[in-house]
């Protein structure tokens, strides 16, 4: 093993297997889960916000569209109707089709359940002749003035400012066409008032869309002219509603106070100001508008026919809800997977543990008989150490005292020779003293052997000791064959556990 | 050991598994895709243009859509362009049908389409979607309501409407019913002509209010009829239009026009066959047929035969070969890339918002029991076996 892989084995091994395993089916498990929920906020989420921008882009085309459809619809009514011949006449001066003229009119508010009349002016702006009812007066005209200035060309068709019945809580506009006679000479004026009820309902009917959404419509001139109404019942309206979104010039507030417009008699135009629906510098954006406390999704579209804009607005939290019920039910399923998975994991653990426990403990075991044999062994290898080392000085002392009994024995021999080829020469002193040199070395002879015998007795002892060990040897290595026999049978237990 | 050795082999399977899982679960939340497909295609403005779209509006308002203009379009179409690939659409008086159906044609790759609107304002957005391939539309019979439209070819349909008064004002008298000749049970007539005669009741019923031609129709009307009315020659007792040009809602108009009238009308305004076939009902039920003056327009089958079976008086015959024809004519031009000025003759008929479309207005004829052979059955627009069922023979010289 390198020595670098050492720290992480060390640390490896302080963390049970069970743990890794418990550990790793965690992270099986909880992984794509947390890897789905930062797929949810990088994926998910703008997705979300995508799909329910292209589908409030869909709503508010569609109403858009609804409300272009609708005016030209009424624009055409208004056409057609007058170029009828007794409308022509009856502008013409000639009372006799003022009934017929009268008939066509109610013609045309059958045209469409929101007109709400039809009229006839002169090119002065007079009222001429009208159904159901005569109008009231725009402000202080029955006709604008600037309405009027257009109207002066034939073929001109001019839609109006919203105006506004507190009495019966309805908006509406007045649809303008100039009546020309056959030479092409303007003899009136056509004019269609139009209720807005379809747009409002639609406006209203936004909240179905989704949870908080709503919408709105606002005119050329930057004035909330439909707004979702949250009172079922209708009779008040919302605080949002004939309110400009900026400041409006000064020049179209007297206007405004002129022609009555918004129903401003009643509850004067103020300002709500929501400055990022001034220009917003994309069909779809988000921001936080007036009165309220949350960011929306809004989306705008123009409409063609009328310098309107419908917005659709939907919170970010309600189009994200989703991501967010995910979020919640991804942690919970990761809560209690990880709990399976733990439990799991330790079943699994503590199964494929067991076994290698029991090897270990097998292992433990004969490690331990290996210590003691081999602190046995060592013993006895001291032991024998020593007895040879005393065999070796036995040895040393018998050939030293065999040596010293042939040194004596020599001497014997020379001394006994030397006696007998000197024996007439030797004086008596001399024969004692030879005789006193021959004792002596028998003396030492005897010294020396009974010391060689005493060394013998000490090797024999040598031996017999050293074939006690060598007994004990024996023994010992009986002992370690019958551990390396267990450590066989741990190794073979072992690859139960890991296999071959 | 197996449990072991499993173990081992996850430890190979598992960050595969975790990514692939991840991979899996990332895909089940994007939520969307995008789904591969051709984006518009830009045409020519139909020069040499071999896909060519027909879109047509129901089945109910009229039996000539499917009867007339659809063979004889495709006829008119295959003989302009050689070897041209036809789509044929009927949007079954539904104006988003018919949408999804022109969005179908143009996305396989139709370059010039031909348009007869469910509703002319709702058809703008054909005219939108296929203005952004440079796609001509021609708007067949019925006026689409945009500046863009690139042709209109129909019959002149005020012109229509004043056929219809036209005879309504020349026949009417002849269906005034005096006290001695009123043979219903019903006693005095309501009002007084000039003479002393009563005045004759008209009831108006109208096609529907989203189809421009029907305004056209009643202003056509009006302009021949309002003089009339204005005169008290003729009493204008009820007037309405007609949604969808129902057969059955033209029928339910009629009866309450003659509850309210109590069966005092003398003479029926029309507008089509179709809707003429339901008044037609209501006045039988009153014991009125054949005694009420009834106009109708498209010289259906079963308008002719309620001529020829007199209930009926006059149709109005816009010979829808002329009208494909001059489909026919323009189309050629334009897939050949010449100018249109020839067949428009600088005619324009003009949208809501001032839009100028170069028209072709054929001429419609006025149809009654004299002139049935020499127009309908002599152009094989119908044949006798169509009209003749149930009818004695050498009715009007037509069976």
């Amino acid at each position: 093993m390198s020595s670098a892989l050492e720290p992480f084995m060390r640390s490896r091994r302080k963390t049970s297997l069970t743990v890794r395993i418990s550990a790793l089916l965690i992270a099986a498990v909880v992984l794509p889960l947390l890897i789905t929920i930062i797929g949810s906020e990088l994926i998910l989420r703008p997705t979300l916000t995508s799909q329910a921008t292209a589908e409030m882009q869909d709503d508010a085309r569609t109403h858009a569209g609804d409300i272009d459809s609708l005016l030209i619809a009424r624009l055409q009514d208004l056409s057609a109707l007058s170029q009828f011949y007794a409308i022509q006449q009856f502008l013409g001066g000639n009372s006799l089709y003022e009934q017929q003229a009268k008939a066509e009119l109610a013609l045309g508010y059958h045209l469409d359940p929101n007109y709400s009349a039809w009229t006839l002016f002169d090119p002065k702006g007079t009222l001429l002749l009208s159904y159901l009812t005569n109008p009231s007066a725009r402000g202080k005209y029955q006709v604008a003035p600037e309405i009027l200035a257009q109207l002066q060309n034939s073929n001109k068709t001019v839609i109006s400012d919203v105006y506004f019945d507190g009495n019966t809580h309805m908006a509406f506009i007045d649809i303008y066409t100039s009546i020309a006679s056959s030479k092409g000479t303007v003899v009136g004026i056509g004019r269609s008032t139009l209720l807005l009820n379809s747009i409002w309902t639609a406006v209203n009917n936004e909240t179905n869309a989704a949870t908080g959404s709503y919408a709105m419509v606002i005119d050329g001139h930057g004035v909330r002219i439909a707004y979702t109404n949250t009172d079922t019942t209708l009779t008040t309206e919302p605080a949002a509603l004939f309110k400009a979104i900026a400041p409006l010039a000064p020049e179209f507030r007297q206007q405004i106070t002129d022609e009555n417009l918004y129903g401003n008699s009643q509850v004067p135009v103020t300002t709500m100001a929501d400055p990022a629906l001034v220009h917003p510098q994309q069909a779809a954006f988000q921001f936080t508008p007036a009165q309220e406390g949350q960011t929306f999704q809004a989306v705008e579209i123009h409409c063609n026919v009328v310098p309107w804009t419908y917005i659709v607005l939907r919170p970010v939290s309600t189009i994200t809800g989703a991501a967010n019920q995910q979020d919640i039910y991804l942690l919970v399923i990761a809560a209690i997977v990880t709990a399976l998975a733990a439990a799991v994991g330790l079943t699994i653990g503590r199964r494929t543990t067991r076994p290698i426990l029991r090897s270990v403990a097998l292992l433990t075991a004969s490690s331990e008989s290996l210590k003691k044999l081999s602190a046995r062994e060592q013993a006895r290898a001291k032991e024998q150490k020593w007895i040879v080392e005393s065999a070796q000085t036995g040895l040393h002392s018998v050939q030293y005292y065999a040596k010293a009994g042939g040194i004596a024995a020599r001497k014997l021999e020379e001394i006994g020779q030397d006696i007998a080829r000197n024996w007439e020469r030797f004086d008596d002193n001399t024969r004692r003293q030879r005789l006193h040199e021959i004792t002596t070395a028998a003396r030492y002879i005897e010294k020396a052997s009974s010391h060689e015998e005493h060394s013998s007795k000490g090797l024999s002892t040598a031996i017999q000791v050293t074939n006690q060990v060598a007994e004990q040897l024996v023994a010992g290595a009986i002992s370690a064959s019958d551990a390396a026999t267990q450590l066989e049978e741990v190794i073979a237990q072992l690859r139960q556990v890991v296999g071959e | 050991m197996r449990l072991f050795h499993q173990w081992r082999a996850m430890r190979f399977i598992l960050p595969c598994v975790f990514v692939l899982s991840a991979l899996f679960l990332a895909s089940c939340d994007s939520g969307s895709s995008t789904t591969g497909g051709t984006g518009p295609t830009a045409t020519n403005g139909g020069k040499g243009c071999a896909k060519v779209g027909i879109l047509l509006p129901d089945t109910t308002s009229s039996p000539r859509w499917e009867t007339k203009d659809h063979p004889l379009l495709v006829q008119v179409i295959k003989a302009a362009i050689p070897n041209v690939h036809i789509d044929y659409d009927n949007a079954q008086n539904n104006s988003a049908t018919q949408l999804t159906q022109a969005e179908t044609d143009l996305a396989n790759g139709d370059c010039i389409l031909v348009v007869a609107a469910t509703d002319s304002v709702a058809a703008s957005a054909i005219v939108a979607k296929a203005r952004l391939q440079n796609v001509p539309v021609i708007a067949y019979d019925r006026l689409i309501q945009s500046k863009d439209l690139s042709y209109y070819v129909s019959f002149d349909n005020v012109k229509v409407g004043q056929l219809q008064a036209q005879y309504i004002a020349s026949h009417y008298l002849a269906y005034q019913r005096t006290p001695a000749s009123d043979n219903t049970g019903i006693g005095t007539l309501k009002g007084s002509g000039a003479n002393g005669t009563p005045t004759p009741n008209i009831m108006m019923i109208s096609g529907s209010q989203t189809d421009n031609n029907a305004l056209l129709f009643s202003l056509g009307a009006h302009n021949v009829l309002d003089p009339l009315f204005a005169a008290s020659k003729l009493k204008n007792a009820y007037e309405t239009f007609t949604p969808s040009w129902d057969i059955n809602t033209a029928q339910a108009e009629a009866e309450a026009a003659l509850a309210d009238q109590q069966n005092n009308i003398q003479v029926a305004y029309v507008a089509n066959d179709g809707m003429a076939g339901g008044v037609i009902a209501a006045l039988k039920a009153a014991g009125l047929d054949g005694k009420v003056l009834v106009t109708g327009q498209d010289a259906t089958a079963a308008g002719i035969h309620a001529i020829l079976m007199g209930e009926q008086n006059m149709t109005v015959y816009k010979p829808s070969a002329q009208e494909a024809q001059s489909t026919g004519a323009l189309i050629k031009n334009i897939y050949l890339g010449l100018s249109t000025i020839s067949l428009t003759n600088g005619e324009t008929v003009t949208t809501y918002n001032g839009g100028s479309i170069p028209s072709i207005l054929d001429t419609p004829i006025a149809v009654d029991s004299g002139n049935i052979q020499t127009t309908v059955i002599a152009d094989k627009y119908l044949t006798k076996t169509d009209v003749c069922q149930g009818i004695a023979a050498g009715t009007d010289g037509v069976c």
